[in-house]
């Protein structure tokens, strides 16, 4: 009888050990739940330098929704400052098939013009963030490998898993430019700390820094990173994305996602 | 009266912004503008510049928002300019201040309502809108930044989307109490010698029966692709010359016309494909009208084109342009009851065929345009070239560079080449071919 209470126990702490060590895909899918806020809304500021040049900051309010297929997001940024660029819009439609929709209202022209799918590569508004660093990620896009678990190096007290992700299929490769991704996931809250982006032809291009990772929405265990840092490694040029005044769950209509939305009067 | 109509309108501003601000967490205004100054020299040294400028200016914009609550707002846009001009035989000075928008704007999710001056450009084309009824160009405001020509009027627009704005469909109605009026240059070829002539037509009254104008489209806007269709009455901003036989004199005039039109845009592979096109139906320009063969006819107007970025940061679209008129009559065809009168009508159909570029029946022509833009250079550099092939080639090329020094503050250089047949409408302007300087600063 003891002896079956032994095997009993064996078999438990073998299948929880087995639970533990989470596939790569699996570890993503925990990251995408992590970060997947139904809605959210936020003041931003993107300060781009380099390390001549003092940052230049523009300032603009972000709104973001989860679609109704409970995967893909709505995003809509709205200009402030500088001057240059008050009132620009961008909306941002992601899409099942990889291929993003993106729109950008110029307010001088009073007119809308689509973003092609080989532009979303480019810097979004000067930054080091392209258009598709912007929209996100999901676990679809990408096929993952787990290179393993490193301390982090924000907080060494928790374990990072290293997830090696590869574009799925050559739509999600054109609309990002990149061969791979690194990136180092909080074993804790399974949000990205730190991340390595590299160009088609396996030279590393930019390396992201996310902290002030804050959990955002307490009834539903989702995380935000308020502060993120991206370099390119090629030219030292860096971008710094931080969020304040932060909403979520507010009740962003989906009538600002739209292309009617994005010339009103704002 | 320009200037007593903005002041008026600032202060209207000024007193709305203090009596309606009553959701203070939904209000808010802004204060913005642009200064900037342009220089244009011409290419070709003619006695007609004594000056040897074609223009030198100074403008300031200056732009308040005010949003009284969540659904509320205003805006208004005044400019102030200074220029010294020599576009004709003498150089002019003047200082004019005007109000390019003023409007107050009511919106939810569903609706949008605008009542007041407002720019109201429709069409997806690069350059030639075959559908932007509602807004015109003066073109003898010399600016590389083509927006800045644009004029608009006093009109209400209203823009729905059913269910609660999350249709794809969209439709928008337009009501215009008085229409703009382009102004072009008028190069020599087109003044008749002998006759007296008035070059630019005088400024239509509000709210007259001939005056107005309305409009409506209808959109289906996917986020892949969106094509609408629209319907309009008013009048050809463009104006035309007509010989008034008692008084001996040639005198501009704005017809009335209808137009149906529609664009659309799509995205396919990593292109983005336009087309634009509408029929316009002049009141005067059907067969059985007085000024049948002297002003323009009916015809139908379209564009097509395509748009590609190469390595990232380059910028490509080329347009097909393609004008058919229907019942044209050559203006060499035309005879009066007598032939002085037949030389007369001869020469004003000249001008109009001229000036609207209707010189035959179909007109094939095509716009290109490559540009560099990386939004993290200060550079950016554009070249865009619209030309006419048919029976006399002519054309417009227009190269610029700009250059961000600080944040807000920008130097551009460029040029203004027309050529080609100078008994065509571009070829006509060689004549106002230029180089130009300009130092933008946006606050």
């Amino acid at each position: 009888m003891n002896k079956l209470y032994g095997i009993l126990i064996l078999t438990f702490i073998t299948s929880s050990f087995a639970k533990a060590e989470l596939s790569a895909k699996e570890i993503m899918i925990k990251n995408e739940d992590a970060r997947k806020v139904q809605e959210f809304e936020s003041r931003s500021k993107l300060g781009t330098g380099s390390p001549s040049e003092k940052p230049k900051i523009k300032d603009f309010t972000l709104w973001r929704k989860v679609q109704q297929d409970g995967i893909h997001n709505s995003t809509l940024t709205r200009f402030h400052a500088p001057a240059e660029v008050r009132d620009e819009g961008i909306l941002i439609i992601e899409n099942p098939s990889g291929k993003n929709d993106v729109l950008l209202y110029l307010p001088n022209f009073k007119k809308t013009r689509r973003v092609e799918s080989q532009q979303q590569s480019g810097s979004f508004m000067g930054s080091v963030f392209s258009y598709s660093d912007i929209a996100t990620p999901h676990v679809e896009d990408y096929e993952y490998k787990n290179l393993g678990t490193e301390k982090c190096s924000g907080d060494p007290k928790i374990n990072c898993y290293k997830i090696e992700s590869t574009p799925a299929n050559e739509d999600v490769k054109e609309r990002t430019k990149y061969s791979r991704t690194i990136a180092w996931v909080r074993s804790d809250n399974f949000m990205i700390e730190s991340a390595e982006y590299y160009q088609l032809d396996g030279k590393l291009w930019k390396k992201l820094t996310a902290s002030e990772i804050k959990m955002v929405d307490t009834k539903n265990h989702k995380w935000l990173a308020h502060f993120m840092s991206i370099t390119n490694q090629l030219t030292q040029e860096f971008t710094e994305l931080r969020f304040s005044d932060v909403k979520v769950n507010s009740g962003i209509s989906n009538a600002i996602f739209t292309q009617q939305n994005l010339e009103k009067v704002k | 009266m320009r200037v007593k109509t903005l002041a008026i309108t600032f202060l209207f501003a000024f007193f709305c912004a203090n009596s309606f601000a009553e959701e203070p967490s939904e209000s808010s205004s802004s204060f913005r503008g642009r200064i900037y100054t342009d220089q244009y020299f011409p290419v070709y040294s003619s006695a007609t510049y004594a000056s040897g400028i074609l223009q030198s200016s100074i403008s300031a914009w200056l732009d308040f928002q005010n949003k009284f609550s969540k659904n509320t707002s205003i805006q208004i846009v005044g400019e102030g300019d200074a220029f010294l001009r020599s576009l004709s035989d003498t150089t002019e000075s003047s200082f004019s201040g005007k109000l390019r928008e003023g409007f107050f704007a009511y919106q939810n999710d569903s609706f949008e309502l605008r009542v007041g001056q407002q720019i109201i450009p429709w069409g997806k084309s690069d350059g030639v809108n075959p559908t932007d009824y509602f807004t015109a160009k003066d073109y003898t405001l010399l600016n590389p930044d083509d927006e800045v020509r644009r004029t608009g009027a006093p009109a209400a627009m209203l823009n729905f989307t059913p269910e609660k704005g999350t249709s794809p469909l969209n439709f928008i109605g337009v009501f215009q109490a008085v229409y703009p009026q382009t102004k072009l240059l008028i190069p020599d070829q087109a003044i008749p010698s002998g006759i007296q002539f008035q070059k630019y037509p005088m400024a239509p009254t509000p709210f007259q029966q001939d005056t107005i104008e309305f409009g409506g489209k209808l959109a289906y806007l996917k986020n892949d692709f969106d094509l609408s269709v629209s319907a309009f009455r008013g009048v050809n901003h463009f104006s035309q010359y007509i010989y008034n036989i008692p008084t001996n004199q040639i005198t501009p005039i704005n017809i009335q016309q209808t137009a149906v039109g529609g664009d659309a845009s799509f995205t396919a592979g990593s292109s983005v494909f336009r087309i634009e096109t509408a029929y316009i139906i002049p009141d005067n320009g059907k067969e059985n009208t007085d000024l049948y063969g002297l002003v323009q006819p009916t015809h139908w107007d379209t564009s097509l084109g395509i748009e590609h970025t190469f390595f990232d940061d380059i910028h490509t679209q080329v347009q097909v342009l393609y004008r058919y008129h229907i019942a044209y009559l050559d203006p060499s065809l035309y005879n009066a009851f007598n032939p002085l009168l037949t030389q007369i009508q001869r020469s004003v159909a000249h001008a109009n065929g001229l000036l609207l570029n209707f010189q035959r029946q179909d007109n094939i022509g095509a716009t290109f345009r490559i540009g560099y833009s990386n939004e993290t250079s200060p550079w950016t550099a554009d070249l865009f070239l619209i030309g006419y092939f048919a029976q006399g080639q002519d054309y417009l090329l227009r190269p610029q560079v700009s250059y961000k020094l600080v944040e807000g503050f920008k130097l551009l250089a460029g040029g203004e080449f027309y050529g080609g047949d100078e008994s065509r409408p571009l070829g006509a302007l060689k004549k106002n071919s230029s180089v130009f300087f300009e130092g933008k600063y946006v606050f």
